[in-house]
């Protein structure tokens, strides 16, 4: 790939939905999309920004292109350090904030395959304090390949490597051998959406959260559109709800109304009550 | 909230200020009596706008009483902000100020002669190394450093020779700083002088790295003996600055090395993880020569940083199958671990290598991986040209998420074992048509299939029909045209898309009088498919229509017709001058790219180096270097001036120097 054609395909992936592939992705995007001009039979990276771009199938091929792009590796309790602060300082916190409506909004927004919005569901059943609650996980994405994997709640041992087997047997099902099954009472609150980040109209859809998952999901946008994510991110929080972002990611650069909170030596941020 | 609105006005008003002042530097004529005000900007509180005032003072013609007031700015102020501001002046002016530093570095307070010597190494003129290489003398250990420093800049004999001489110096500081500007200037250097320095702890490192680089034909032996020793990180450096290829021998004295030493797996995958370039280089050297597969896991994640991918996937492809093992065998496999590049890395390897003897770790991993592996291991069974892919190909070609991939490998089987294949497929078939089954069915049995895909093309599902008629190429003459009939009528944009592709692709005597029904349908897609197919016919018949669709609004269509006509008999001036003038930047860059050996083309380039598209500038300016003469490097120049994008001016500037040399 020239580095003419690398530009090319970064600027439509910018334009199209905000995400900035930077130049040290390079080798990786071009991996990626080898895939693609391998299925579409197209000779070059030249070929494909044409295709993308003026192909009326080019729609749909950019889907398949972010699909490729965006496929974030991802396991049931990843990060357990930040989930350890949410399980013994956010959840307590929410259980007191919101014992009045005894209902719970919490949102995966980048939510690939589906293990961040069932972790979380487990870990609000694990701490026994929502029992008779109206709680639901908003868990989106803009994959639609990766929304139906999640939605079929169907895994691997890939994505239950730190799962001990207290929790598998507890929260899982196996239906083969090698895969376990997510069991059907913990998936009932996830609710699947097809949503790009940048998209207002889509964003606005979603009602207001009480806590916001976006792990590992803002270092793909260009500046530009991360504030904007940022904004919308946090214009979808209730007043004294919280956003957890990926273990390296921070606001820094990024202007936004948040205040950072330090919880359980985890930094997290919180729309100021 | 008020407060926070309060605040953010006033960071913005600042900014406000700040701008007006950069403007107000910038507006300043630059001429000497220009000089004092412009020095004063020097001192000013925000780093932008002292900028400005340095790049504006270098641009004043620099009398004596101009540098005399920088280079008081340089050596009596304690305002680090104004002093290097006024260093970034004198380096800006360049030559001029090479005789007053110079006699600064003689006289100045212990600060300013180090201040000079730095400045002097920026301007890196030639005639500064002799009062740099007096400077090595200097009291002060910080000059003599600067002075060092400065000479790795400016190199030259008399430069070189006095950073030989300073190795030997007491200082481990000047020794250090001796092997790097030896190395920066790729210097040759006595080996005798280098020796006894990659024993001393603090100047290993840098002593490793410029052996290295010396392609001296002991140099290779002493890293060697080195990758032994105490010392074996530094001359792992060294051998990442090694810049020549490792033959077999070179490989074999490096195993060697490494025979004795207990702990060399351990201590190389560690290395491959570390943050310095060089070092993973040769940590990644080192695990090639030694030939070791359980090292590809740590291989894989050398690429970190992107900068070695193609390294790190050439030294993994050496380890052949036995890497691939390693990064699948296990539980989980390592290959499910690695992320980013590591893992792109590890999935091309896999791909590339997979042969045989991995098809049940393939298997596995189709089962346990997360998607973007199992799709991997989807399509790297097929590669492994092995029968005993084919039944986890078929249980995957029932997965909706690696139905694709394992038609895909299904069909690279299907060139070894084409019956065999087949049957899977029919079985899967049966069951329910996929479209990618049907086409990898097709392209596997060819004329066998042809009742399958005659039955296909009558199919509910327009995905269904649009494969049928994508695989009619391979179903032979009977009904053949029949179906490519009906698919140009068919009521989905898809199916008829779909029927003008597949014109391209069977026997003209079917394909070319059905052409025209597809050149004049309704939709972009057909038109542009059709094109493409009179194209791949020779149908030269149809240059008046291809004529025709080339002017079409829509990009892709007139894109498809330039291209058709194009591979046709070429395209005239009319075509090409219209095309230019096209709404999508991509016709554009094409017409020119098509003109390119015309006089005409030449000028129609020259217009385009003004277009508001960077990438329609860049095909011009490739245009330019191809078939311009001189006479057109004043409008490159302009356009070079103009220019605000790096890339479009990198390119203008290689044409530039093209046209120079013409």
């Amino acid at each position: 790939m020239s580095a003419e054609d690398f530009r090319l395909l970064q600027e439509l992936f910018c334009r199209e939905c905000g995400l900035l592939f930077q130049p040290e992705l390079k080798f990786i995007v071009e991996r990626r999309l080898g895939v693609r001009l391998e299925v579409l039979g197209l000779k070059d990276f030249a070929a494909y920004h044409r295709f993308l771009q003026s192909d009326p199938s080019g729609h749909e091929e950019m889907e398949a292109a972010l699909d490729v792009l965006l496929t974030r590796e991802t396991y049931f309790f990843r990060e357990p350090l930040q989930l350890d602060t949410f399980a013994r300082q956010v959840l307590p916190a929410l259980h007191e904030a919101k014992g009045a409506s005894q209902q719970l909004r919490l949102w995966s927004a980048g939510c690939s395959t589906g293990e961040e919005p069932y972790t979380l569901v487990m870990m609000l059943k694990e701490s026994g304090l929502f029992g008779d609650w109206s709680v639901t996980v908003h868990a989106t994405d803009i994959s639609r390949r990766a929304l139906g994997i999640a939605r079929r709640a169907d895994y691997g041992p890939a994505a239950l490597r730190v799962t001990s087997a207290e929790r598998q047997a507890r929260h899982f099902e196996r239906v083969s051998p090698e895969r376990m099954k997510v069991r059907p009472e913990l998936t009932q609150p996830v609710i699947f959406g097809h949503v790009n980040l940048i998209d207002l109209g889509k964003v606005k859809q979603l009602p207001l959260m009480d806590c916001i998952f976006c792990r590992n999901v803002l270092i793909y946008f260009e500046p530009g559109y991360r504030r904007r994510v940022v904004q919308f991110l946090y214009e979808r929080l209730v007043p004294g709800g919280y956003l957890l972002l990926g273990h390296s990611e921070n606001l820094l650069n990024v202007k936004s109304d948040f205040r950072w909170v330090q919880l359980g030596g985890e930094l997290l941020y919180q729309r100021p009550p | 909230m008020q407060r926070k609105g309060e605040n953010a006005l006033t960071i913005a008003e600042r900014d406000v200020e700040v701008e007006a002042r950069r403007r107000r530097v910038e507006a300043i004529e630059a001429v000497p009596e220009s000089a004092p005000e412009l020095v004063a900007a020097l001192y000013d509180e925000n780093v932008r706008v002292r900028q400005a005032a340095a790049e504006q003072l270098a641009r004043v013609e620099p009398t004596p009483e101009v540098l005399s007031a920088v280079l008081h700015v340089l050596s009596s102020t304690g305002d680090v902000g104004a002093r290097n501001a006024a260093a970034k002046t004198l380096g800006l002016i360049g030559s001029a100020a090479v005789a007053p530093l110079a006699q600064l570095l003689k006289t100045g307070s212990d600060d300013v002669r180090r201040f000079a010597a730095e400045v002097l190494g920026e301007i890196a003129y030639g005639d500064s190394a002799a009062v740099l290489i007096e400077a090595l003398s200097d009291v002060d250990l910080n000059v003599r450093v600067s002075a060092a420093e400065a000479l790795g800049r400016i190199g030259g004999i008399a430069a070189s020779r006095a950073l030989n001489e300073l190795l030997a110096a007491p200082e481990p500081i000047l020794q250090v700083c001796a092997l790097e500007s030896l190395a920066a200037l790729d210097a040759p250097v006595a080996l005798p002088r280098l020796v006894p320095l990659l024993n001393a702890v603090p100047s290993r490192r840098s002593a490793y790295r410029l052996l290295g680089q010396l392609r001296h034909p002991a140099a290779f032996g002493l890293i060697c003996r080195g990758l032994s020793s105490v010392g074996r990180d530094a001359a792992l450096l060294g051998l990442g600055a090694w810049r020549d290829g490792l033959g077999s021998e070179a490989e074999e004295a490096l195993k060697h090395s490494q025979g004795l030493v207990a702990d060399s797996v351990e201590w190389l995958k560690r290395s491959l993880l570390q943050d310095d370039r060089q070092v993973r280089l040769g940590a990644l050297r080192l695990t090639v020569a030694l030939n070791e597969p359980a090292l590809a896991p740590a291989l894989a994640q050398a690429s970190h940083g992107g900068d070695l991918g193609e390294v790190v996937l050439h030294a993994l492809m050496r380890l052949g199958p036995g890497g691939v093992s390693a990064l699948l065998k296990g539980t989980p496999a390592p290959i499910i671990e690695l992320e980013d590049e590591a893992r792109a890395v590890a999935c091309e390897a896999v791909l590339r290598s997979a042969d045989p003897s991995v098809v049940s770790l393939l298997e596995r991993l189709m089962r346990e991986g997360d998607r973007e592996l199992s799709d991997l291991a989807a399509r790297a069974l097929g590669r492994t040209l092995s029968l005993e892919a084919l039944a986890p190909l078929a249980e995957a070609l029932d997965i909706d998420e690696l139905s694709s991939a394992a038609a895909r490998g299904l069909r690279v089987l299907g060139a070894t074992f084409p019956s065999e294949v087949a049957a899977v497929l029919e079985v899967g078939l049966q069951k329910a048509v996929r479209p990618h089954a049907l086409r990898a069915y097709a392209t596997v049995w060819r004329d066998k299939a042809g009742k399958r895909i005659r039955e296909a093309a009558k199919h509910s599902d327009p995905r269904v029909r649009a494969a049928a008629v994508e695989s009619a190429e391979f179903m032979g003459s009977v009904g053949l045209s029949e179906l490519l009939s009906a698919a140009l009528v068919d009521e989905s944009a898809h199916v008829r898309r779909s029927a003008a592709r597949a014109l391209g692709k069977v026997p003209g005597a079917v394909a070319v009088p059905l052409l025209k029904r597809a050149l004049d349908d309704s939709e972009a897609a057909v038109q542009a498919a059709a094109a493409w197919s009179v194209a791949l016919q020779g149908a030269s018949e149809y240059r008046p229509e291809l004529e025709q669709v080339a002017a079409a609004p829509s990009g892709p269509v007139a894109l498809a017709a330039l291209q058709a006509l194009f591979s046709l008999d070429g395209l005239d001036d009319r075509t090409l001058a219209a095309a230019t003038s096209h709404s999508d930047p991509e016709v554009v860059k094409l017409a020119l790219a098509y003109g390119a050996d015309s006089v005409a083309g030449v000028k129609r380039a020259l217009s385009a180096l003004t277009h508001s598209r960077w990438d329609v500038r860049v095909a011009a300016a490739r245009v330019l270097a191809v078939s311009a003469e001189r006479e057109a490097l004043v409008a490159l120049h302009r356009a070079l001036e103009a220019e605000t994008d790096d890339l479009a001016r990198e390119v203008l500037m290689a044409a530039a120097t093209v046209l120079t040399k013409r």
